[in-house]
């Protein structure tokens, strides 16, 4: 009696655990990167099969490429290669060897392939759950020689998304602040840091950009005027054009999630303020009214709240405006000095930066205030940036010497340095989805 | 016959006497006049010539600068001094007060000058909150000037935040001197 009684219990309990497991209706979810307690997924990356005639150095750009992002997904395991079972041949599903594999305790095999076709190259990947016996999906990508670094991008989003059904954020850019020229200018770059592009050179002061949720331009403050003004700069074209230029900061700007409007730092009476501009930059209407001075709008993803600094306690700390009331409640209460608040697009944190003996350190915090954690640990690190998948982090970090940016995920994945230069490199915006 | 001429001519040595020390009285006061009228005009004279002095003195005093980067020219008066603050503050200390009054005298002697008021930071704490914290500076001093008694369309502020430092170490020294209000001349 008591075995039917335990075993009974067995199958209930299997049974609760099969139906309790996620499925996001959209096909089999290998990987849930919202469960709090993610853990990595060994994954095997032989080497790339160079698959014909390929020019000098694209097998290298790939690989490197693909290991970094890899990486910096935070998901994986990357199996060494000495410890990988030897193939001699390219994996393709006709041949793939799941029991050698499986006992190498690999839970995910991806196998590349590079091909030349006259003047384009093509990368090709297979995705195989290898503890399931399975192959997951393939595709080609064909472009140009250069264009390499950005087929292995759209390689590894492909790979998240069919393992996690999320998007990979490897085809998003970083815009920040460099002064390898001297002065303070705009740039762009991908995510892994290369591909560096300009996109002011005027020679002035130029901070803090903010990206258009369409992706094609951004918000930045100029003094080249003689007054911090706010300009708009087109990635396409590379032109810039003045939006606002009200006598006092046009600064620290921040798009809303519709793109109808710009949420800014601008004077108010004999302080500063937080204003709402149209998407034209024009027709501020002024959004907090006391004595006070604020900066620093952050938008909620569903543009209901905009998260601020404030002084009115005495020194900065985080506040959040309700648009529909207009009324302010305090976020931040520990820590003397806190500041540029950036809300995950996935809405359920804030990132900010707080001020401590020796420097600054990221936290991140729930909108409602609990759930406190610092997620840096060395060097002085401000400007946090979320990526649009509300996981990774952007931020600049000084550790002795200059600032670079580095990257991390909310949850302590990485952090990986992104810039390795002699300059400054500060106040990075992630980008929204691109494609 | 002789006595009565004797009279005669002392009467009128003393009328002519009387006339001539008449004569004299107002030759006096005359002279009296003159020196005040003199002294009035020598001391305007004085006046504007030191005042010639001083704008001259204040002219010599002035350095055209251009910000690299920054459109238009201002100037800069060895006489209008920059005053500087304690970590995080914004308040006045005592020799911030000092040297605005001497500016506020500058400001009253050559009373055509439009200045801006620049508020500046050093480069820890945010660099967006310094944005605020240079406005508050820069608020901080307009205000006291126009205390005492310097018109406020003639004051206009600005702030850099950390973006200017005046000295681009990252020492308590350096440090320091970049936590500042500068004062520049628009025009005059």
């Amino acid at each position: 009696m008591r075995l039917v009684k335990k075993l009974s219990l067995f199958y209930l309990l299997c049974m609760a655990a099969i139906l309790s497991h996620p499925d996001t209706g959209r096909g089999i979810i290998y990987i849930d990167i919202n469960s709090p307690q993610i853990r990595k997924f060994s994954l095997a990356l032989p080497a790339i099969k160079e698959l014909g005639q390929l020019p000098q150095g694209i097998k290298e750009e790939a690989e490197k490429t693909l290991t970094q992002d890899l990486t910096m997904a935070d998901l994986f395991y990357l199996m060494e290669r000495v410890k990988q079972p030897q193939q001699a041949a390219y994996i393709t599903e006709e041949n793939v060897d799941f029991k050698t594999w499986g006992e190498a305790e690999v839970e995910f095999l991806l196998s590349i392939g590079l091909k030349a076709e006259g003047d384009t190259i093509s990368i090709e990947f297979r995705l195989f759950d290898i503890v399931q016996h399975n192959y997951i999906a393939g595709k080609r990508y064909t472009g140009s020689p250069g264009e390499v670094r950005v087929m292995a991008h759209r390689t590894t989003d492909e790979v998240i998304q069919q393992l996690t059904g999320e998007r990979g954020i490897f085809q998003t850019k970083i815009a920040f602040v460099t002064d390898r020229t001297g002065n303070k200018e705009i740039a762009l770059m991908d995510v892994d840091g290369r591909n560096v592009k300009t996109v002011t050179q005027n020679g002035s002061i130029n901070i803090s950009p903010a990206w258009h949720p369409d992706g094609r331009s951004l918000v930045y403050t100029c003094f080249q005027r003689r007054n911090p003004d706010l300009y708009q700069a087109f990635i396409s074209t590379g032109s810039s054009v003045l939006l606002s230029a009200v006598p006092g900061p046009n600064a620290t700007p921040a798009w809303s999630p519709d793109g109808k409007g710009i949420a800014l730092m601008m004077r108010g009476k004999g302080n500063t303020e937080i204003y709402l501009l149209d998407a034209l930059g024009k027709d501020p209407v002024q959004l907090t009214r006391s004595w006070d001075y604020k900066a620093s709008p952050a938008w909620s993803p569903d543009g209901k709240q905009i998260a601020f600094v404030s002084d009115r306690s005495g020194n900065p700390q985080i506040y959040i405006l309700d648009m529909a009331t207009r009324k302010l409640r305090r976020l931040t209460y520990e820590g003397g000095y806190n500041c540029s608040p950036a809300w995950s697009p996935k809405g359920g944190k804030i990132a900010f930066a707080r001020q401590e003996e020796g420097g600054f350190h990221i936290y991140t915090i729930r909108p409602d205030g609990t759930d406190v954690r610092r997620i840096t640990r060395e060097g002085s690190n401000e400007n946090p940036s979320w990526a649009p998948n509300g996981r990774h982090l952007a931020y600049a970090s000084r550790r002795g010497g200059n600032y670079a940016l580095y990257i991390m995920t909310a949850d302590g994945g990485g952090p990986w340095r992104v810039t390795a230069s002699e300059s400054n490199e500060t106040e990075p915006a992630w980008s929204p989805w691109l494609q | 016959m002789v006595r009565k001429k004797g009279r005669l001519w002392m009467v009128m040595l003393v009328i002519i006497s009387l006339i001539f020390f008449a004569g004299c009285e107002s030759l006096k006061k005359k002279r009296a006049v003159a020196p005040e009228q003199e002294k009035t005009a020598q001391e305007e004279k004085e006046k504007a010539a030191q005042e010639e002095q001083e704008k001259k003195s204040f002219e010599q005093g002035l350095t055209a600068k251009k910000y690299p980067g920054i459109e238009g020219e201002v100037f800069e008066s060895t006489q209008l001094k920059d005053i500087h603050f304690e970590f995080d503050q914004y308040d006045l200390t005592e020799e911030a007060r000092k040297i605005l009054t001497e500016n506020a005298k500058v400001l009253s002697t050559h009373t055509s000058l439009r200045i801006q008021i620049e508020g500046h930071c050093d480069e820890r704490g945010s660099n967006e909150y310094n944005l605020a914290l240079g406005e508050r500076r820069a608020v901080s001093a307009k205000l006291y000037l126009k205390k005492l008694g310097v018109q406020e369309n003639r004051l206009a502020t600005m702030s850099y935040g950390e973006e200017m430092p005046a000295d681009p170490g990252h020492s308590e020294e350096a440090w320091t001197k970049n936590r500042r209000c500068h004062f520049v001349i628009l025009s005059r």
